[in-house]
């Protein structure tokens, strides 16, 4: 199965472009989708292997991260190297602007450039970028190969949901120009693409992972899946706590 | 002095010490809070059309500006103000610096007029001493890839020198010798895509962009093609969302 949960003590393998996942650290709940941009392949991943990868943090860029999941297809040098094409071309200034923030004194904004509905927004005169949300920086990156990974409908989702699954912008979630610029400002039900979803999708065969888009459903939030949504409290403790 | 005393007054000097230090280079707080330039398009512009500001004060309203909206009068203003910058600055090669540029870039290209296209051709022209990073070339051609992409444009109208200017660039890369180095794939993949664009909308056919399929067939990259295809394929979708005759146009040249 291309998709599988990462150990303390059994080693995965994963190739330039393939996809990661972080958990919330205490549950099966996936939070976080990452994209693999080392230059070789490595045997050698665990819950703890520190990894060289591209998202959309954000700040868009690469960082240093561990992973909870790995989504895994077999990819030819040609795909990767389009993957990482896409990467050189997400050219990004949050990283920059957000020292300046800080060096006036002002709260950095560097989600600014993120977007949760939908999970990739195109450039615009105002935003001169394409916005992502983690899921959508990496649901973007597989298009170019091109493969399709989700496809509606996606469930929808409470606000109550949404925090659950963006802790770090729980907060911000409650206020109404932040929500308009996430593209959920109206309405109480939101059919947000995540990151689980994405893991789902890659635990069909390969062959169906290349072949079409999965249907997500409510319980695909968390990998592997559970027959509870966002915001319940979690069936099965993970990792460390 | 007994020598318990005396420590604690070397560290109490030591403290004032660091409190001097720290109150040169701290902002004292009254005047943080007046910065709230940063999130004011006017305050941005104010700034930008200050030319005697230190240059990281100036590259800093350049970043603030990416994120902003500007209208009417003042889209105006930025993009008098963001020419200059890109005049003065298109061939640094530092980091840090083409990383304000490649911001400048960005938001000049997605809110210029058409009356700029042709000006716009000029930054990707090299000078007999200098040529750009190709980082910053890429930006420039992302930039009118993107401009011709996702915002409108009235057609038929024709734009013979940003055209040439855009042809030169992507037939000189589309060599497989070139096309895996530094950002030429994407440099050229985006040229041949705002070409395509650029050939509907001229209302006539002036076979540039078929030279270029051939010779992107030509040059053996399997892999570029396929990216050139795919990206075509996006830009026909977001064009036909707000003008559908100008994406059956663009799928005509595709088609030859």
């Amino acid at each position: 199965m291309p998709a599988q949960r990462t150990s303390d003590t059994q080693p995965v393998s994963v190739r330039p472009g393939h996809i990661l996942a972080k958990s919330n650290g205490v549950s099966d709940l996936m939070l976080h989708a990452m994209l693999f941009d080392e230059e070789k392949g490595r045997a050698d991943v665990t819950t703890i292997t520190q990894l060289r990868i591209a998202h959309m943090g954000p700040p868009l860029g690469n960082a240093t991260r561990s992973c909870d999941a790995v989504g895994v297809i077999k990819l030819t040098d040609e795909q990767m190297l389009r993957i990482k094409n896409f990467i050189t071309q997400c050219k990004d200034a949050t990283k920059k602007r957000d020292k300046e923030y800080r060096l006036r004194g002002l709260e950095a904004t560097s989600k600014e450039l993120y977007v949760i509905l939908p999970s990739a927004k195109p450039p615009s005169g105002d935003f001169a970028y394409w916005r992502f949300s983690c899921v959508g920086f990496v649901l973007k990156a597989y298009e170019q190969i091109p493969i399709y990974l989700l496809k509606g409908p996606i469930p929808e989702r409470t606000l109550a949901d949404l925090k659950s699954f963006y802790p770090f912008f729980s907060a911000d979630l409650d206020k109404a120009d932040t929500r308009e610029h996430l593209g959920i400002g109206t309405g109480d039900r939101w059919p947000v693409e995540l990151v689980g979803y994405v893991l789902h999708s890659f635990a069909r065969n390969e062959a169906d992972v290349i072949a079409g888009p999965y249907a997500p459903q409510l319980g695909d939030e968390y990998f592997p899946r559970q027959f509870v949504s966002g915001g319940a409290p979690p069936k099965r403790l993970f990792g460390k706590q | 002095m007994p020598e318990e005393i005396a420590q604690v007054s070397q560290e109490s000097d030591f403290k004032q010490l660091v409190a001097d230090i720290k109150s040169l280079y701290e902002v004292p707080a009254e005047i943080v809070s007046k910065e709230t330039w940063v999130h004011d398009s006017e305050g941005i512009l104010q700034r930008l059309e200050n030319r005697a500001l230190y240059r990281d004060d100036y590259a800093a309203a350049v970043l603030f500006a990416e994120v902003k909206p500007f209208r009417g009068e003042q889209r105006t203003r930025l993009l008098a103000a963001l020419s200059g910058y890109i005049d003065e600055n298109r061939f640094v090669e530092d980091e840090d610096s083409l990383i304000t540029l490649c911001s400048a870039i960005r938001k000049y290209a997605m809110n210029m007029q058409e009356s700029q296209f042709e000006g716009y051709a000029d930054w990707l022209l090299p000078t007999e001493t200098a040529t750009l990073h190709h980082e910053a070339e890429m930006e420039f051609a992302k930039g009118i890839c993107w401009r011709l992409e996702f915002e409108p444009h009235s057609w038929p109208a024709q734009y013979p020198h940003l055209t040439k200017t855009l042809f030169d660039l992507v037939d000189s890369y589309l060599t497989s010798r070139l096309i895996l180095q530094k950002s030429y794939a994407n440099t050229a993949m985006f040229g041949i895509v705002a070409l395509h664009i650029l050939e509907a909308a001229s209302g006539s056919r002036v076979e540039l962009v078929s030279k270029l399929r051939e010779k992107t067939i030509g040059s053996g990259v399997k892999w570029f093609a396929e990216m050139v295809n795919d990206n075509l394929d996006e830009a026909v979708h977001y064009i036909s969302e707000r003008d559908e005759a100008l994406g059956k146009k663009v799928t005509e040249i595709r088609q030859g």
